[in-house]
């Protein structure tokens, strides 16, 4: 029996609209990179991951990259990100030394662009391993931007079901691959993510 | 690090979805089990172990929603093994147990449907919650949180 393998899965039309919904609801405040004090709480972890084009990107070449590479994977990317960036965020609560976290965001978002511009089709235990490494370097970030808060287990479930949105919406951008020149769209985009990438590890390394 | 009845809502919900793995039969008695466990402890565990049991309970809860994604589901003792130990962190964490059980309750079956329907959905909240109850446990062990740092870009 032939297993017909298309590379790329069907989100639900509905998910989409929520993620994009929820989008153009929380964008634009850029409250998570200001650096000053912010009273916590679920709204403020929300909006966290979308006030970073960093954050933002990387999430979303999640989702997409994992349309890319279809069943199991589709699925098991967004699991995995949430629960190893969980483990990166109690690292930064904790103070822990972590090298060169600026770079290593960067390189997230310029290697994920590079894989989803390449078509890059990774085995499984590969695409896993490099989106865990990544997962840690986000959610240190988030822990030790985690402000002094009012309520921080609500800033935490707020920034988790924003990753978790995010990584939906690469989803939901996956399905163009499946319209005609869908492919080279999402390349493309690829490559855009790739090249903003580039832009901020040439800011991390200058600086 | 207690946060009044949100983290026994979670604790409650992660293992309602825990429970959705279970047996059908092993609902019910979970759900007692779960009930008389927090009332138990609402009663007799001191008020000064708050924090410790909140931080057992976020341990528990990460716990429970890991078991979503396990193969073989949860076999009855063990799902009323869990019911005791949630109830009794949830029941230690926060004085009104009754409006909290509701997500225990609100959480099964919405897991239930999701099975049927869309078994992704279940486990990305196990995920999730997974997440969320490891934060919260480090946040529980810190005297503070990290306050506000500069950011990684400044």
């Amino acid at each position: 029996m032939s297993r017909r393998r298309t590379g790329v899965a069907k989100p639900s039309s509905r998910a989409a609209a929520v993620a994009a919904a929820v989008l153009l609801l929380a964008s634009g405040a850029a409250a998570a990179h200001d650096g000053s004090g912010l009273p916590g709480g679920f709204a403020q972890g929300f909006r966290h991951p979308f006030g970073g084009a960093d954050h933002q990107l990387a999430m979303v070449s999640v989702g997409l990259w994992g349309a890319f590479l279809g069943r199991p994977l589709i699925h098991r990317l967004p699991l995995l990100f949430p629960v190893v960036m969980a483990g990166g965020g109690a690292l930064g609560m904790l103070g822990l030394p972590w090298p060169s976290l600026e770079t290593g965001i960067a390189l997230s978002v310029l290697v994920l662009g590079g894989c989803i511009a390449l078509g890059l089709r990774a085995p499984a235990w590969a695409a896993l391993s490099l989106v865990a490494f990544f997962a840690l370097f986000h959610g240190y970030a988030h822990g030790r931007e985690l402000p002094s808060a009012a309520d921080p287990v609500g800033y935490s479930l707020g920034f988790v079901l924003a990753t978790g949105l995010l990584h939906l919406l690469g989803i939901a951008l996956g399905a163009l691959n499946a319209r005609p020149g869908g492919v080279a769209a999402t390349r493309g985009l690829g490559g855009a993510i790739a090249i903003a990438g580039g832009a901020f590890l040439y800011k991390a390394l200058a600086a | 690090m207690s946060t009044g009845w949100l983290p026994a809502a979670l604790l409650y919900g992660a293992f309602g979805l825990a429970l959705a793995r279970a047996p059908r039969h092993a609902a019910m008695p979970g759900l007692l089990a779960l009930v008389a466990a927090a009332a138990t402890a609402t009663w007799v565990v001191p008020s000064a172990w708050r924090d410790r049991a909140t931080f057992v309970g976020w341990l528990v809860a990460a716990f429970a929603a890991a078991l979503v994604h396990r193969r073989a589901g949860l076999s009855s003792p063990a799902a009323f093994a869990l019911a005791v130990l949630a109830g009794g962190c949830a029941g230690a964490t926060t004085a009104a147990p009754l409006p909290a059980l509701l997500c225990a309750a609100a959480a099964l079956l919405a897991a239930r449907a999701s099975m049927r329907r869309m078994p992704l959905a279940l486990g990305v909240a196990a995920s999730w919650l997974v997440a969320v109850a490891v934060l919260a446990a480090v946040l529980a062990l810190l005297p503070v949180t990290p306050g506000n740092l500069p950011d990684h870009l400044e």
